[in-house]
């Protein structure tokens, strides 16, 4: 079916309709002349799983802000003005439904993107975050998100997870003052020889996480950094470990 | 085959390169429990460590995983066609990599079915933390 989305009306008439405003009357009368263009979106946005009903609505309730917002004295058509706020409405409609009508981003960008916003939400929430959360915040799809995770733990992520003054602070520093001097004992160096080669902190995590049994927060409370930054020190010595290694 | 509903498994070759596909698997799943992604982080690398430790054992050809789960645990099963006896040895169970899994998962058990190759099975609940 092609109908016309084009107005009926000559332009002087709508101009006048334009003029009149905010009369409700003429808000009215410019909302059927254009109820055409409104249903062509809607129409074009289906198929993914919204009933045209719900879009018809939404591009409909785009319009009238568009009626509303529209400065006759610019020099774009109506129409033009119009289009952009109906797609506008009905992205934000698909977004706010969790479905994604989204630009394609390179794998880098959305690394950097999530990494962003996992830091903010870590910090914000006092825990880390779901997947779910993340796509959400972010706005991008939540395999985009695990796909960024994926590619943020090939990196070496010093510069990525080092916190501001980090650089400042050498590694015992760090560690704090009342540690009851770390030793790596033998027996856990013969498991693992390469640890011999890991920084002191990321060694000490090392005992602390899988020889000792504590927990993540335990071990951020005890060196004073952030339950992020030991995850993350967790993930990248078990990688360095193995790289040593020459295994996986 | 995990005790839990399996969601999903696959066999891979058993070489490093197709450990990144089985942790991407195991990272995937454990997504889809709402798993924070520290506890995700470390489902994969409890997976990366398993499967590291079968490659070491007994000159496996492949790899398989086996990935149950229920509304807040998630069962991961590791195994392998290679052959070694005892399972699991003594070196095994004294390596790096058995500690990191056990530190990493809340239940590891290393298993032999009749007639199959060594496999390494843990659990991870899901914490829910202040939600």
């Amino acid at each position: 079916m092609s109908r016309s989305t084009k107005p009926s009306r000559p332009e002087e008439e709508i101009a006048e309709l334009f003029a009149r405003l905010p009369d409700p009357a003429a808000r009215e009368e410019l909302a059927k002349e254009f109820l055409p263009l409104a249903e062509y979106f809607a129409r074009r946005f289906s198929g993914r799983g919204e009933p045209v009903d719900d879009l018809t609505q939404t591009a409909s309730l785009g319009l009238l802000n568009a009626i509303d917002r529209f400065d006759p004295k610019r020099e774009v058509p109506f129409s033009t003005y119009a289009a952009a706020t109906i797609v506008g409405e009905l992205k934000r409609h698909f977004r706010d439904r969790g479905w994604a009508l989204r630009v394609p981003r390179n794998i880098q960008e959305t690394a950097i993107l999530v990494n962003r916003t996992v830091s903010t939400m870590w910090q914000d929430l006092g825990r880390a975050p779901t997947v779910a959360e993340i796509a959400k915040v972010a706005d991008i799809g939540e395999d985009d998100v695990l796909q960024a995770l994926d590619a943020l733990q090939a990196y070496t992520t010093d510069s990525l997870d080092a916190p501001a003054g980090d650089a400042t602070t050498t590694a015992a520093e760090s560690i704090g003052g009342e540690d009851r001097s770390f030793e790596v004992s033998e027996e856990w160096l013969s498991i693992a020889p390469a640890l011999r080669d890991l920084p002191e902190r990321e060694r000490k995590i090392l005992y602390l996480r899988f020889f000792e049994g504590r927990t993540q927060t335990e071990i951020a409370d005890e060196l004073g950094i952030s339950q992020m930054h030991v995850s993350r020190l967790v993930s990248q010595s078990l990688e360095k470990l193995r790289d040593n290694a020459g295994e996986v | 085959m995990t005790d839990l509903p399996t969601a999903v498994s696959a066999e891979v070759p058993a070489t490093p390169e197709f450990v990144q596909v089985l942790r991407n698997l195991a990272a995937g799943v454990a997504a889809r429990l709402d798993m924070p992604i520290d506890q995700i982080e470390e489902v994969r690398l409890a997976v990366t460590e398993a499967a590291s430790l079968l490659l070491d054992e007994g000159e496996a050809a492949s790899l398989r995983i086996s990935i149950g789960r229920d509304t807040d645990v998630l069962e991961v099963r590791l195994s392998s066609d290679g052959r070694v006896d005892p399972w699991p040895s003594d070196r095994a169970l004294s390596s790096w990599p058995w500690l990191v899994v056990k530190g990493l998962t809340d239940e590891i058990t290393a298993e032999r079915h009749d007639g199959d190759g060594p496999s390494i099975r843990f659990t991870k609940r899901l914490e829910r933390g202040d939600r």
